[in-house]
């Protein structure tokens, strides 16, 4: 597999990534072969080359997959539908926004340790990936690609990505047009944002076939630690507020995370995302397992 | 009564109401970054709540107080209003006659300088005139309004602006257009300036004189100066007359700035010349001038009888010499010497008839220029006449023996020891010269180069301010003045207060923006 330099301490080794893929390989595999030879395909929609059956063009479409024949035919856009395989396209999108560079940035590492795992596994399984890094607009982006040459290309591209300070919000959306195709989306991020992203969630969730979501956070940010009065600072919106830390204050910051997550959850049931919240403090390797049991489950 | 030396630093008082406004939101507080307000919803119910308004940052009072006493400070308070005490010189020069508006330049120079004086509360002024500067009115008012009755008279005569009163604030009425008062100001130590100059039109008559011509028959050469003391080209008649009678009348276009000399001879030696141009201008002062020639008439000279010939005739053909009889002459030729009552006198002494040579003859220093032409064998007489006294002057001399001895008046006496009977006098023409020369030394003037003239040259009609002027020199704090005692006060508070509040600010910037941020995650 990829020989990519993980010099970076903040970054797996490739014993971890290794062992990590050997793991997820059979929670990530739609049917897992027990051995080699053998490969039962379900048939599906999906990206492929055997043809499979026509649809309605729909915006988001690729022109090539229109059959000129039946469109003439029937007076309206056809595309033509191929037999879905088991490796596809993944798309993982890690939020680059301010509000993952807050106590160290432990929200923003712990993200590209998962996503580097994921990427490193997904690959390992033979699908393509891409990676785009988003704020207020993408800022990073790594096209789809398969095999073990695009693993160093992803890492790089991660350790190039410097989220800022202040300033920039989570625009999910972003990310939206830039998926194609049938493909699979994995976000990482604190959803930190208006309605924490559901609506940037519920576009993305039409533009792929599945959507995972695993949001990151930080106890840190539910506690303050000055004396006095302080003026807490929104580091994505610039706003202000003044705030008197205490017992009291950080209960009530708690109660709003977890109301938010649940909202999350709520909202990932109804729309068929699989969502888990990361408590950055604990391990990737378990945290993603446990997401994929979770989906697999679902 | 407090007063103030610059109240427009007061103003600054009006910062203390802003400083109030930029506090209100309370103290600065340590700014602490979080992910999002959103996590926080006591902190944002509390910012949207209206309840109460916040109190301000204390801190206002300490730079509110900065602020103001900084502008106090500034402003100069006094206890005792400072007994300002001017000294008003007026330009009162012919330009400042022209008129503008309905007044003349002066008159509105003194209406600025009287709101000013009004405005200040001055009461202790002394004005001046530049052309009269050694005369002092001492009230304001009167002087205010006699002014313009007495000005343009004569042009300005500028006293040394270095020894102007430095215990007085010097003020300046002018309209800038006279080069000398400019330059005069700019090495003074005048406070304040009341240009006042508008119009920029003005054809005037710089010079009208008149000079005897050396003829037979008698007559004058006039010459007229006109000059364009203005910036626009300008066309006048010019009209020359002659005791009544109108001598003549010419076209003149002067291009700005020009003067034009005009020359008549007038045959006659009438008893007064008069020059105008018309239309006449906004300065109607130098538009005419008028000359008398009396002071050019011939001199009343008695002539003593015993007198040789040769000075009969050089007198009777002097055409600035007219022979008279009786005691009322100017001049009186004795031989040697005659009694005329208040005349001077040429006595020409008797003696033993010599000669000697033109080339030991000695001049008195610095007369051989203009001494007239001798015979190269001058005849004189020996054996008579006194060695000079005090305080009498030798002017030509032979030998050691004086011939020609002035003995200063009144009346003048020249004594002379040429023999005027010799015979090289009645065929030589040196005796008109010479005996000319001798009635000019005893009248003590020029009697063939008289000249009679009236004008007041080509400045006083320029009327274009030539810069606009400001006021070289600060006002002067009167003698009476006293600093304020609470200047020094005032600013120490100030700065102990800024100093106070620049250590709370630093203090404050070390723990929000230098001091480690420790989270409790």
């Amino acid at each position: 597999m990829a020989q990519g330099a993980l010099t970076a301490p903040d970054l797996p080794s490739q014993a971890e990534l290794r062992s990590f893929a050997r793991v997820a390989a059979h929670l990530l595999a739609e049917h897992p072969t027990p051995a080699l030879g053998s490969r039962t395909v379900r048939r599906r929609a999906g990206l492929g080359l055997q043809h499979l059956d026509h649809r309605d063009y729909v915006a988001g479409d690729e022109i090539r997959h229109i059959d000129w024949r039946q469109t003439a035919r029937r007076q309206r856009l056809i595309v033509r539908q191929f037999e879905a395989e088991t490796s596809g396209d993944w798309f993982l999108m890690l939020d680059a926004s301010s509000s993952m560079t807050t106590h160290d940035e432990r929200k923003w590492h712990a993200a590209v340790c998962a996503t580097t795992a994921l990427s490193f596994a997904l690959l390992e399984l033979g699908h393509r990936v891409a990676v785009i890094g988003f704020a207020s607009d993408v800022v990073a982006e790594i096209p789809p690609g398969r095999g073990a040459r695009h693993f160093p290309a992803v890492v790089q591209t991660l350790r190039k990505i410097r989220p800022s300070k202040t300033g920039a919000r989570s625009n999910l959306v972003a990310c939206v047009r830039r998926l194609f195709g049938t493909a699979s989306a994995f976000v990482l991020s604190d959803f930190l944002g208006p309605s924490e992203l559901r609506p940037d969630l519920a576009a993305l969730r039409e533009r792929c076939v599945q959507l995972h979501a695993l949001q990151t956070h930080d106890p840190g940010d539910l506690a303050l630690a000055a004396s006095g009065p302080v003026e807490l600072f929104d580091v994505e919106t610039g706003a202000t507020a003044p705030a008197e830390p205490g017992a009291r204050t950080e209960s009530a910051a708690r109660t709003a995370h977890a109301e938010r997550v649940l909202r999350l959850r709520r909202f990932a049931a109804r729309s068929g995302m699989a969502f888990s919240s990361w408590n950055v403090a604990d391990p990737w390797q378990r945290v993603l397992l446990d997401h994929f049991v979770r989906a697999r489950a679902a | 009564m407090m007063l103030f030396a610059s109240p427009i630093w007061l103003l600054g008082l009006l910062t203390v109401p802003v400083i109030w406004y930029l506090h209100r939101r309370g103290p600065m507080l340590k700014r602490q970054p979080v992910a999002s307000l959103e996590l926080w919803p006591e902190s944002l119910a509390t910012a949207a709540q209206p309840g109460p308004r916040r109190r301000p940052d204390p801190v206002w009072r300490q730079r509110a107080l900065v602020a103001a006493l900084l502008s106090l400070a500034l402003a100069g308070p006094r206890l005792h209003a400072p007994a300002e005490r001017v000294t008003l010189w007026v330009d009162d020069s012919l330009s400042m006659q022209i008129a503008e508006g309905g007044k003349t330049r002066l008159q509105r120079g003194l209406d600025e300088v009287r709101g000013a004086l009004s405005a200040r509360s001055v009461s202790n002024v002394e004005v001046h005139t530049l052309s009269r500067p050694w005369q002092v009115w001492p009230s304001p008012d009167a002087a205010l309004s006699a002014l313009p009755t007495s000005a343009g008279e004569h042009e300005p005569r500028l006293p040394d602006p270095t020894r102007l009163d430095p215990s007085r604030s010097h003020w300046l009425v002018t309209d800038g257009a006279d080069a000398w008062v400019n330059a005069w100001l700019a090495q003074s130590t005048v406070s304040r300036v009341f240009q006042t100059a508008e119009g920029s039109r003005n054809v005037g008559v710089a010079q009208l004189s008149a000079r005897p011509q050396p003829t037979k028959d008698g007559g004058v050469a006039v010459q007229v100066i006109l000059v364009n003391g203005g910036n626009q080209l300008e066309t006048r008649r010019l009209q020359l007359s002659v005791d009544a009678s109108l001598l003549d009348a010419r076209e003149v276009s002067l291009a700005p700035g020009s003067t034009q000399t005009l020359s008549l001879a007038v045959r006659t030696t009438p008893s007064r010349i008069g020059a105008r141009l018309t239309p006449a201008d906004a300065l109607a002062m130098d538009d005419a001038a008028v000359v008398d020639l009396a002071s050019l008439e011939s001199v009343a000279t008695v002539v003593d009888p015993r007198c040789p010939a040769a000075v009969q005739r050089a007198v009777d053909a002097h055409p600035a010499l007219r022979r008279v009889q009786g005691l009322r002459a100017r001049l009186a030729f004795g031989c040697p010497r005659i009694e005329v009552p208040g005349a001077d006198q040429v006595r020409l002494l008797a003696g033993q008839p010599a000669t000697v040579p033109a080339s030991e003859v000695r001049w008195r220093g610095g007369l051989e220029q203009g001494a007239p032409a001798l015979p190269s064998t001058l005849p004189i007489m020996t054996g008579t006449g006194s060695s000079p006294r005090a305080g009498e002057v030798v002017l030509m001399e032979a030998g050691g023996r004086p011939l020609l001895t002035l003995k200063p008046g009144p009346p003048r006496i020249v004594e002379c020891l040429v023999d005027f009977a010799a015979p090289e006098f009645e065929t030589a023409k040196g005796a008109p010269l010479l005996l000319g020369y001798l009635a000019d030394t005893a009248l003590d003037e020029t009697l063939l180069d008289r000249l009679a003239r009236s004008g007041r040259g080509d400045d006083a009609s320029r009327v274009l301010p030539l810069e606009k002027l400001s006021a070289p020199g600060r006002p002067v704090v009167g003698a009476d003045d006293e600093r304020s005692p609470v200047l020094l006060p005032l600013l120490l508070l100030a700065l102990v207060v800024l100093a106070w509040d620049a250590i709370g600010t630093v203090r404050r910037l070390r723990r929000d923006y230098f001091a480690p941020v420790r989270t409790a995650g």
